[in-house]
Parts: C-alpha cells; sequence; structure tokens
C-alpha cells in the first residue's frame, strides 16, 4: 500500500493534532487534581470547625511542596529512617530507601574515628533513627552536588543557607504524613501547660 | 506554643542536615580510593548522576608498560585516569594538569 503525499500530511497533523489535545489535556486534568485536593482539604478543615480558606492554602501548600520533594530528589519523602548506607560518588544523587545522612563521596574504612561523619559512619546511623532527617538530607544532598558542579566555593557557602529549604520544602511535603503529623501533634500535647 | 514548637522542628532538622548531608571534595574522594577495588568503583558509578543519567562507565582503558591498567573514568568536568593492578586494586588516581574534575 503506497501514500499520496497528501495522505501523509493528513497523517502528520492527525498525529500532531491528537499529540497537542493530550499534552493540553493531561496538564489540565492534573491542575484540575491539583484544585479538588485544594477544595477537599477546605472542606475538610470547615468540618472541623476551622476555616475554609485556611484548608484551602494548607492542602495547596502540602500539594506544591510534594511535588517541589518529588520533582528535585526523583522520589517521595517519607518520615522513614534509610536503610543501610551506599557507597558514592561527589557527584552521584541520594538514593531511594538508603540512608543518605553524612558525607557523601569518602570510601569507609571501617574504623570508628575516621567513618565518624560518613554516609554509614556512626554519627549517621545514629541521627538516621530520627524521622524525617533522612528525607532533609536527600534534598539537601541534592542541592549539594548540583552546587558542586559549580565549585566547591559554592558548595561550602550554600551549605548553611542551603538548610531552610531542604527542611522547609522537606516539612511542607510531609505534612499530611500520618506519622509526621502524628509526631508533632503528640509532642506538641507533652510540651502544652496542664 | 504550637508555633514555636513547630520552629524549632524545623531549625533542628535544617541545622542536622546541613551537618551531617555534605559532600566530599573531589581530592578526598579520589584520595580515600586509593588502595580500593576497581571492580568496586565501576560498581558504584552504576548509580544515578547528577545529569540522572545512568551508568557513566568506564571511557577507556590502556595497558600501561609496567603491567598495570589504566581507566579512564569520567566526572562533570574531566576525565579521571584510575591506575590499577593485576590484582584490581588502584594504585594511583592522576587528571590531566593535576585538576579537581568535580
Amino acid at each position: 500500500m503506497s501514500l499520496s503525499l497528501h495522505q501523509w500530511y493528513r497523517i502528520g497533523f492527525v498525529s500532531v493534532l491528537i499529540l497537542w489535545l493530550s499534552a493540553f489535556f493531561l496538564n489540565a486534568f492534573q491542575d484540575y487534581l491539583l484544585y479538588i485536593d485544594g477544595i477537599g482539604g477546605g472542606a475538610s478543615a470547615k468540618v472541623n470547625g476551622q476555616k475554609f480558606v485556611d484548608g484551602v492554602k494548607l492542602s495547596l501548600l502540602s500539594d506544591v511542596t510534594r511535588f517541589t520533594y518529588r520533582k528535585i530528589v526523583g522520589y517521595k519523602a517519607t518520615t522513614q529512617r534509610g536503610g543501610a548506607a551506599v557507597q558514592k560518588r561527589p557527584d552521584q544523587l541520594p538514593i531511594k530507601g538508603a540512608n543518605n545522612i553524612g558525607v557523601q563521596g569518602e570510601k569507609l574504612t571501617g574504623k570508628l574515628r575516621e567513618d565518624f561523619f560518613k554516609e554509614g559512619g556512626s554519627l549517621s546511623k545514629q541521627a538516621n533513627k530520627i524521622p524525617s532527617i533522612n528525607a532533609v538530607a536527600g534534598l539537601h544532598d541534592v542541592f549539594q552536588v548540583e552546587l558542586g558542579t559549580i565549585g566547591n566555593w559554592a558548595r561550602n557557602l550554600f551549605n548553611v543557607p542551603g538548610m531552610v529549604p531542604a527542611a522547609g520544602i522537606t516539612a511542607g511535603s510531609l505534612m499530611t504524613d500520618p506519622a509526621f503529623a502524628g509526631a508533632v501533634s503528640s509532642y506538641s500535647k507533652k510540651s502544652e501547660p496542664r | 506554643m504550637k508555633n514555636l514548637i513547630c520552629v524549632i522542628t524545623f531549625l533542628i532538622m535544617g541545622i542536622l542536615s546541613g551537618c551531617l548531608s555534605q559532600v566530599a571534595s573531589f581530592r578526598d574522594h579520589i584520595n580515600g580510593w586509593i588502595g580500593g577495588s576497581m571492580d568496586e568503583y565501576i560498581e558504584i558509578g552504576k548509580m544515578p548522576h547528577i545529569d540522572r543519567s545512568g551508568y557513566v562507565g568506564v571511557e577507556g582503558v590502556t595497558r600501561l608498560d609496567n603491567g598495570n591498567m589504566l581507566y579512564e573514568i569520567p566526572f562533570p568536568e574531566c576525565p579521571a585516569f584510575f591506575e590499577v593492578n593485576p590484582r584490581g586494586i588502584i594504585v594511583a588516581i592522576t587528571t590531566e594538569g593535576d585538576r579537581d574534575c568535580y
């Protein structure tokens, strides 16, 4: 079967149209879900005796930070501790499910003092027990690895300032995580004066 | 009170993450691998890199006059050359012009 030039044009036009419409509706659908989630958050707040707008804001903030975390790191934030640390190069990204806390890129020697600050070292293992810290460290690691392409100076200069967005985005993305919310809530109740 | 707890939680999380999640310099990284296994190093290279690609791989292997092998390993700025003895142990790591390749 041979097609004429005119038929090829028609096939090409229809293909492009289908692709364009798919892309348009896929994006629109994603936005639509975000709004639905926001309205759901508002409704939930209203039912619980809080302001509708506050619920919408909280829900959207949670969605946006969750999306941002996933986009930057490549996987979802979790309160759970990481598994065993995996040896990495300094230009490699954090690994999902592994302990990403500690200095990345230095080979473990098996000596307590030399490995103390390294990923998989004793400090890293202890810090890994704190819920959510591995998630914050994962995001901070991405910042550090990306900054490393500019130079060591950039990595050192933005190490401390980078902590703030890393902690903020992670906390925001975990807001709706039952484990995180439960931990904050139980801690708040304990600290409140009776 | 709740706000204060949230602020303190964020600060602790931030400080801990910053203190504990640093990245070693290129020099510290390569110096730590002298005496290590080349096979192990190649295996590590298979994990996701900064450009989100998979395995960057060994770009070239040449045999030296002393019987050792020279592996060319790509880094973001320039390649590093790993001299490996016949037992697979890294004996030296060099870069062109002694540059930092990351």
